[in-house]
């Protein structure tokens, strides 16, 4: 048999299986994503569906499944039914770039777990990774604004498309931070390949989320809006838009939507883990156990994500994006030219040197935004700021 | 070699096939959908040639960023109905643009004919590395850094020439 | 003065009457009756005459005495807040005359007019927008009077088919001609339909208009808002209300008194009991008769326990449409330990008809006192967490602060009452000014904000939690022995163990459950501080067993008007915020 086949062969079953890992993420995080908010709440959540309600995704998919496709009638006939699909073939792709493990070896032949890794056979065989693999995940990433824009367009219905709108002008404005928070680590490690970032916080000894905590944050906050999570879910803010860009959608269609969105949260999840938290390295270097290191690392992400929407209120839409525009871009862009500036001049002590400046700047930061808070709701306030003449209690000045 | 033929051909009829449907489409937002088709093509193409970072970038900045822009303003403008009143508008470009394609055509044959493309040395083995970000971002650093400032500074100049008259209206 | 009628010329000398008996007797209620030409000016006088400043519309309602000579009787009630003056002014009105509008001198003079006109077909000249406001605006005759047909919508049987099919037929004829606005133009009489008009010139002008509601999961029930944008920015707002009409008060008037307080729980549907000891109280001052203090500190604790309940729900779901959904439940589940409460007294969860005409229903049941105890001990961490959750979070400063600025001024114009007019700086409490029930016993202090926005709102409701926690507590701790109602068994209904050994109380048994009590011909309203804001019931005795005229002032109707006020300038985000802080209950509004 020839090597290439081989290369194909073993290529093909490692994306089966991560790819059928991913798939089963999505029922899991819905799982996950509804027990945790369930205990937030003091509730129980999904308890009759299997053990502890482990099967609730599978019946909730089922009776999407079950339910009736409804095109509306004034709705594209083309575009309608294919936004979903153009949501959701980018979000499964995204994950081919990330490692999620180690290099294998199997006699002759070693290989990384990372669909578009590193491959080498017997003879000089040699197949790199992907160069630029983050670029190609940034640019798929980018692609699922269609699926929303197409989907808030083709319903033909106001909610719809103002819903569609917002989110895509959300996810547009939220690349850009979210880019360049993902440069520092990238000069870290003077790569653009996920496998060589990782490698790069084993070599320094320290994962990039110290040096780069500032990046760290920009990256978290612009993540959650890529995704449009809690608290910048605005284009499903139920209360102000019904449903936003899928109002109209049903069945299976809606259930796209709804994979689409986990998908997109286990792999900005994963971006976070390999470029902040060390990747798939913990302890040893046992390559089967990466993968469960990589898993748990997620998983703490992924948690992440629900705990926020558990906790906080939905900001308004202007306020997402003064966010973005004015507060994590030029932060993010600070913080990279700091970076740079770093790692040309004292090249030896960068990790201290950045450590510093990110507790520095994130101290600013802080104080800054807390500051603005005060100021801009102040100047709103048009009796002017003053003390409430609340009755003195401990409760009062909490 | 063949396979690369073959991926080439079909990607070229892809590319020319979804570039005519953007000037024939009647709906404006399917124009620009077969656009992005049309980029995803020429990204395809790129990949071929071994340009992996010239593909991605062009997939991440012109179909995934300004494309949908574009969609943007056509959803908003709701230009179904828009087009007729600027056909009323600019009755001289209906003439006009014929004829300008008609020169650029003439040109491309010109420049085809004058022998250039026969300077072009036979493809050897590439560089190691060749189209990874590296060496990209080697020349455009080195050799080409005058060009690249330059166009920074021009777009830096339209983005805020544009701010400004969007500013400008109450 | 209460018999003499106020005419024009008898306008100077009524204010210096008013004016010198406000001196002596503050506080106290002054009556009068005035020709309807006298009203405007009247009233002009009243609000504008700096020593009387009776600024605060509380409410205009009508009385049909189809009899009588003049058939309708208007009735205006205001007060001067702070000083706390309340004064009536009644007014009768033949058919078909026309009254003056007051819309000039108070601003939420507007739909209570629109209310008078819907229900008693009484037109006022010079009102702006004189169009139905609770009932559908094809229906045909005045609810309200005493000769509209009550009852019979008639059921579809196979027997009559066709009567029914041509009944439908002709509703669908009269549905045809509704705009897109859902106004439906009233023939010539009635023409400038001013909030349509409004609209329709907003959209000529280019503006976007944006229905939200009644079927939008933010406007707490069926509330309609129309929204004119200039792209996200709110330029004005109209709304529709009267989806939730459900005609409690006609009903009324067919039911025995007892009986129609049953029905008082379903208007202000979070806060039940706070209705019946409203309306309780409005019997009560008509029969004339005094509840025992060991009733009154009963009634006390449930109110405040209502209170905490209502505005649970309240900042449940303020917190929910901010997208806190967490807070909500946490809400709900604090509420669920109330309901319990009321359950245990009850049976009941919600309408409870529990506080009742000369007492309560019945003595507090055996554990009652433990679980009110449980529940004063349980919420106050949990009212610290709400804080923690919410009070310093940046997001939620950033979506309530400066939203939904509302002046002082403006809300006494508007007629806005409770924590909203608190919020605005101005300590007017129901339950300081006009101490009802037991409430002089307690000690308690009322917050008060000063930026008059949707967070200070936020913080007077979180601050009146914990004072009603405070009078709860107290209220448990001094709870008096004795009766807990009174002892009038023409009233009352004797105790079951009696009905055994005494023939009497087995003929008062039956007469009060069948004809009820006879209470003597008058009128009563009494005002009460609900969850929202000055609520309280007039009611009209003609002396037989069931009420003449009921009628419920509600605060969210008021403050509702002075939403489009609040938004103006906002995004249509804030929309969600400001509805949140005018906290309506829409089964109030349209009653």
């Amino acid at each position: 048999m020839p090597e290439i086949v081989i290369f194909l062969l073993i290529k093909l079953v490692m994306t089966i299986v991560i790819f059928a890992l991913w798939m089963t993420m999505v029922p899991f995080m819905i799982w996950l994503e509804r027990k945790v908010i369930a205990d937030i709440q003091i509730r129980i959540g999904p308890n009759r569906v299997g053990p502890f309600g482990l099967l609730q995704p599978i019946a909730d998919a089922l009776k999407l499944i079950m339910k009736e496709d409804i095109t509306p009638a004034k709705a594209d006939k083309l575009i309608y039914p294919i936004a979903p699909a153009l949501l959701m073939v980018p979000a499964l792709l995204a994950i081919a770039v990330i490692p999620i493990g180690g290099m294998v070896t199997i006699g002759e032949r070693s290989f990384t777990l990372q669909i578009m890794g590193e491959y080498r056979g017997p003879n000089g065989f040699f197949v790199p990774e992907l160069d630029a693999g983050i670029l190609l995940s940034l640019a798929l990433s980018s692609l699922g604004v269609y699926g929303v824009v197409l989907a808030g367009w083709s319903s033909a219905n106001k909610y719809s498309l103002l819903g569609g709108m917002r989110s895509s002008a959300q996810m547009l404005s939220y690349e850009l931070p979210l880019g360049v928070a993902l440069v520092g680590p990238l000069l870290l490690a003077s790569s653009l390949r996920l496998n060589e970032v990782v490698n790069a916080q084993s070599n320094f000894g320290i994962w990039f989320i110290i040096p780069q905590f500032v990046g760290f944050i920009i990256f978290l906050m612009s993540g959650t809006a890529e995704v449009n999570r809690a608290p910048f879910d605005l284009p499903e803010a139920e209360q102000e838009l019904i449903g936003g860009y899928h109002t109209e959608y049903s069945s299976f269609r809606f259930a796209m939507f709804f994979m689409a969105e986990y998908l997109n949260m286990v792999t900005i999840s994963a971006l976070a883990v390999t470029f902040f938290l060390g990747g798939y390295r913990l302890f040893t270097d046992i390559v089967w156990l990466q993968p469960i290191w990589f898993a748990l690392k997620l998983m703490l992400f992924l948690y992440l994500f629900v705990w926020i929407r558990g906790t906080w209120p939905r900001v308004r839409y202007d306020q997402l994006m003064a966010l973005g525009w004015k507060v994590s871009l030029p932060l993010a862009l600070v913080n990279l030219a700091i970076t740079a500036i770093v790692l040309a001049y004292v090249p030896k002590r960068a990790v201290l040197v950045l450590t510093i400046t990110s507790i520095v700047l994130i101290t600013i930061a802080y104080y800054g935004s807390s500051y603005n808070i005060r100021r801009s709701t102040d100047m709103t306030a048009r009796s002017g700021y003053a003390r409430r003449h609340l009755p003195e209690s401990e409760e009062t000045r909490i | 070699m063949i396979a690369e033929l073959v991926i080439f051909i079909i990607l070229g009829i892809v590319a020319v096939s979804s570039a005519f449907a953007v000037i024939l489409s009647k709906n404006p937002v399917y124009a620009v959908l077969f656009l992005v088709i049309n980029f995803f093509a020429l990204a395809m193409l790129y990949l071929v040639l071994s340009a992996q970072f010239v593909a991605f970038i062009q997939i991440l900045v012109y179909a995934g960023a300004i494309m949908v822009l574009f969609l943007f303003v056509v959803m908003l403008l709701n230009l179904t109905g828009a087009i007729e009143s600027l056909q009323d508008k600019l009755p001289a470009q209906r003439w006009l643009a014929p004829a300008l394609g008609m020169v650029l055509l003439v040109e491309i044959a010109v420049v085809f004919l004058s022998g250039f493309f026969a300077q072009v040395p036979e493809a050897s083995e590439l560089p190691e590395g060749f189209g990874t970000s590296a060496p990209v971002g080697m020349l455009l650093f080195s050799r080409y850094v005058l060009p690249f400032e330059v166009t920074s500074a021009v777009l830096l100049i339209a983005m805020v020439g544009s701010i400004v008259l969007a500013k400008r209206r109450p | 003065m209460a018999n003499t009628l106020v005419t024009k010329d008898l306008i100077p000398q009524t204010i210096q009457d008013i004016a010198q008996k406000a001196q002596t007797l503050e506080g106290k209620e002054i009556h009068l009756r005035a020709e309807k030409e006298a009203i405007l000016h009247l009233c002009q006088a009243l609000r504008n005459d700096s020593g009387l400043n009776y600024n605060f519309l509380s409410d205009i309602t009508a009385v049909d005495y189809y009899t009588a000579e003049s058939r309708f009787e208007l009735v205006y009630r205001m007060y001067s807040i702070p000083e706390g003056r309340r004064l009536w002014i009644k007014v009768p009105v033949g058919i078909d005359q026309e009254v003056d509008t007051v819309t000039s001198v108070w601003k939420n003079a507007d739909w209570m007019e629109r209310e008078v006109f819907d229900m008693f077909g009484i037109r006022f000249s010079g009102h702006p927008d004189l169009r139905r406001i609770l009932m559908p605006a094809n229906w045909i005759g005045h609810p309200l009077r005493k000769d509209h047909p009550i009852g019979s919508e008639e059921v579809q049987f196979t027997v009559n088919t066709g009567d029914i099919t041509s009944q439908i037929e002709f509703l669908n004829s009269r549905f045809e001609g509704m705009d897109f606005f859902g106004y439906v133009e009233r023939g010539s009489e009635l023409n400038t339909l001013y909030g349509a008009e409004k609209m329709k010139k907003y959209e000529e002008e280019g503006k976007i208009i944006l229905n939200m509601g009644p079927q939008h999961p933010s406007t707490h029930g069926v509330l309609r808002v129309i929204l004119a944008l200039e792209g996200e920015t709110i330029v004005d707002a109209d709304l529709d209300i009267g989806y939730l009409h459900t005609g409690i008060e006609k009903q009324a008037e067919q039911l025995i008194y007892q009986q129609a307080l049953t029905l008082t729980d379903r208007m202000d549907y979070v806060s039940p009991l706070m209705n019946n000891l409203g309306y309780s109280m409005s019997v009560e001052k008509i029969l004339g008769v005094e509840v025992p203090p060991r009733g009154q500190y009963l009634r006390v604790l449930l109110a405040e326990l209502t209170r905490i309940g209502s505005h649970l729900v309240w900042l449940g779901t303020h917190a929910l449409e901010i997208g806190a959904v967490t807070v909500f439940l946490y809400c709900f589940q604090d509420r669920e330990l109330l309901l319990d409460i009321f359950e245990l007294l009850s049976g009941q969860r919600m309408m409870t008809s529990w506080i009742n005409i000369g007492g309560l229903r019945d003595d507090i049941p055996e554990g009652f006192t433990h679980a009110v105890k449980n529940f004063l001990e349980v919420f106050p961490p949990r009212l610290k967490e709400y804080h923690t959750l919410l009070t310093n979070n940046p997001i939620w400063l950033k979506r309530t602060k400066g939203i939904g600025y509302l002046s002082l001024e403006d809300a006494l114009d508007y007629g806005v009452s409770g924590p909203i007019l608190r919020a605005a700086g101005m300590e007017f409490d129901v339950r300081k000014t006009w101490p009802y029930s037991a409430y002089s016993d307690f000690e308690f202090d009322i917050p008060t904000g000063e930026n008059s926005d949707v967070y200070d709102r936020y913080l007077v409701r979180m601050e009146e939690m914990r004072q009603s926690l405070r009078i709860a507590e107290q209220a448990l701790a001094k709870l008096p022995e004795g009766d807990y109602r009174i002892e009038d068994y023409k009233i009352v209904l004797p105790p079951r163990q009696r009905l055994d050994v005494s023939m009497e109380s087995l003929i008062h048994h039956f007469l009060v459950a069948t004809q009820g009590f006879l209470p003597p011909k008058g009128d009563a309203y009494v005002s009460y501080e609900g969850p929202r804001g000055e609520t309280g019931y007039y009611i009209v005795s003609d002396g037989s067993g069931k009420p003449y005229r009921m009628h419920m002032r509600s605060p969210s109707f008021s403050a509702l008007q002075s939403m489009p006020l609040m938004v103006r300038g906002h995004y249509v985000s804030d929309v969600i915020s400001v509805l949140g802080s005018v906290d309506m209950i829409m089964g109030e509004v349209d009653r």
